[in-house]
C-alpha cells in the first residue's frame, strides 16, 4: 500500500470527514438571492456581451457593423460635398471677375478638412450704414458675433475672421435689419429657407 | 469523565449510518443549461454542490459561519464565470479551484483577525480529549486536521474526501502532480501519528 492511500487506521476518520453537513435550505436560497442581486449590475451585462461574442456569429455582427458605419460615413461625406458644389454652381455670377477660380479649385479639392483656421477678410461698401454684421454658418448665423468696422474715408466696412478650411455660406446684415449678400462673391440659395447667401471657399 | 468533556465533543453512536458517498454529479445537460444562463439549472447546480462545498470549507476553516460565507461567495463567482467553464475540465475540479481560492483568502483574513483577538481564540480552540471505542468525535477530527499544514489539509481533503484526481488537485493548487502526492502522503503520515498518539493517550488514562 502506498503511503498516500487510506488504510484501516485512517478509514474511520475519512468516513467521518465524508459525512455531509446538515443542509440548510435557506442557505441555498440565500445564494440564489445574492446572485439575483448581482444580476442587474454591469457585470451581468458584460457577461452577456462576452457570451454573445464568444460565438462566431458575434464577430460577424461586429464586422457587418463596422462595414455599415464606414459606408454611412463615406456616403455622408460625398453627400455633403456634392450638395455644396451643386448649390454653388446653380447660382449665376454677379461679378464674373470674382470668385470663379475659387469654385474650380473647390471641385479639385479633396481635402476640405476643418482642422485648420485661415484668416479671411470680408468687406462691403455702404455709405448709409450705421452698423454692419457678418453672419454665416461659421458663427451659427449670429449677428452679434462679428461686427464689421468702418473705414471712414472709403465708407468700406471690413472684418477679418478665422475660418476653418472648407466652403462657407455667409451674408451681411446692415443696420440690424437688411439682409445683404456680398456683391463680390458667388451667391447661393438656401434650399430650406429660400434665403440667398454668399459663398466663400477657404483653403 | 463525561462531565469533563469539552462542550463541542459529540460522541457518535456505533450504529450510525454508513458514510455518505460523494453525491452524484450534475447531469451534463443541466450543467450546459446553467452555463447558457438558465436560472433553474443554476439553482439545481447550487443545490447539488452546496453540501460538498460546505463540507470542504468547514474542514478547511473550522467554522460553520465562515464556511457558509465562503461557499456563498464561491457560487456568486461561479455564476459570474460559468460561461468560461470548458467541458474538457471536470466541473467539480473547476468549482473546487474557486472554492479553495476563496477559502485561502478567508483564512488569511481570519489569521489577521485572530492576531488582534487572541483571547477569543483561546476560548474556542477545540481540544482532543478522548476517543470513544469505534467512534471518532468531531473534536478529534478538528484536532487531527489542525496538525496538518494548510496545504496538506487542502490536498488531503480534495483527494480522499472530495475524490478528485491528483491531476485535478494539481490544477486547484497550482503545483505539480508529484508535489500534490507528496502533500497527501505527508498528510496521511501525520494523521496516522495523531491517531496513534490519541490511542496511546486513551490507554494511559
Amino acid at each position: 500500500m502506498q503511503n498516500d492511500e487510506i488504510d484501516s487506521s485512517l478509514q474511520p476518520l475519512v468516513d467521518r470527514l465524508r459525512e455531509l453537513p446538515e443542509s440548510d435550505p435557506r442557505a441555498v436560497k440565500r445564494v440564489l438571492a445574492r446572485i439575483r442581486q448581482y444580476d442587474g449590475r454591469p457585470n451581468a451585462r458584460r457577461r452577456a456581451l462576452r457570451r454573445y461574442f464568444s460565438r462566431r456569429s458575434g464577430w460577424w455582427a461586429v464586422a457587418a457593423l463596422v462595414l455599415f458605419a464606414a459606408g454611412v460615413t463615406l456616403f455622408a461625406r460625398a453627400a455633403v460635398l456634392s450638395s455644396a458644389y451643386e448649390s454653388a454652381t446653380l447660382i449665376p455670377l454677379v461679378d464674373s471677375g470674382g470668385p470663379t477660380p475659387v469654385l474650380l479649385a473647390a471641385e479639385n479639392d479633396d481635402s476640405l478638412s476643418t482642422d485648420r483656421l485661415v484668416a479671411r477678410k470680408f468687406t462691403i461698401k455702404s455709405l448709409d450704414a450705421r452698423q454692419v454684421a457678418l453672419v454665416g454658418d461659421f458663427n451659427q448665423w449670429n449677428p452679434r458675433r462679428h461686427r464689421l468696422h468702418r473705414d471712414g474715408q472709403t465708407a468700406t466696412w471690413y472684418i477679418t475672421v478665422q475660418l476653418p478650411a472648407g466652403l462657407h455660406k455667409y451674408a451681411f446684415i446692415v443696420n440690424d435689419s437688411v439682409w445683404t449678400t456680398d456683391p463680390s462673391a458667388l451667391r447661393t440659395v438656401d434650399r430650406d429657407f429660400g434665403v440667398t447667401s454668399s459663398l466663400v471657399l477657404v483653403q | 469523565m463525561t462531565a469533563a468533556r469539552p462542550r463541542l465533543l459529540r460522541a457518535i453512536p456505533n450504529d450510525r449510518p454508513a458514510p455518505v458517498d460523494i453525491p452524484a454529479a450534475l447531469s451534463r445537460e443541466t450543467l450546459l443549461s446553467a452555463r447558457d444562463g438558465d436560472s433553474v439549472a443554476f439553482a439545481q447546480l447550487v443545490r447539488t454542490y452546496y453540501p460538498r462545498c460546505l463540507r470542504f470549507a468547514q474542514h478547511l476553516l473550522s467554522s460553520r459561519e465562515d464556511a457558509e460565507e465562503c461557499v456563498q461567495d464561491t457560487f456568486v463567482r461561479v455564476h459570474r464565470a460559468l460561461h468560461r467553464y470548458e467541458e474538457r475540465e471536470r466541473f467539480d475540479a473547476w468549482l473546487f479551484r474557486i472554492l479553495a481560492n476563496r477559502c485561502r483568502t478567508a483564512r488569511r483574513r481570519l489569521t489577521r483577525w485572530r492576531l488582534f483577538h487572541s483571547a477569543d481564540l483561546d476560548r474556542v480552540t477545540p481540544i482532543s480529549a478522548s476517543r470513544v471505542d469505534g467512534f471518532v468525535a468531531r473534536d478529534e477530527i478538528w484536532h487531527a486536521l489542525a496538525g496538518l499544514t494548510e496545504e496538506q489539509r487542502e490536498a488531503f481533503l480534495l483527494r480522499h474526501v472530495e475524490g478528485l484526481t491528483y491531476e485535478d488537485i494539481a490544477a486547484v493548487a497550482g503545483i505539480a502532480v508529484t508535489a500534490v502526492r507528496m502533500r497527501v502522503s505527508r498528510a496521511c503520515a501525520r494523521l496516522r501519528e495523531t491517531i496513534t498518539d490519541t490511542d496511546a493517550e486513551r490507554r494511559n488514562r
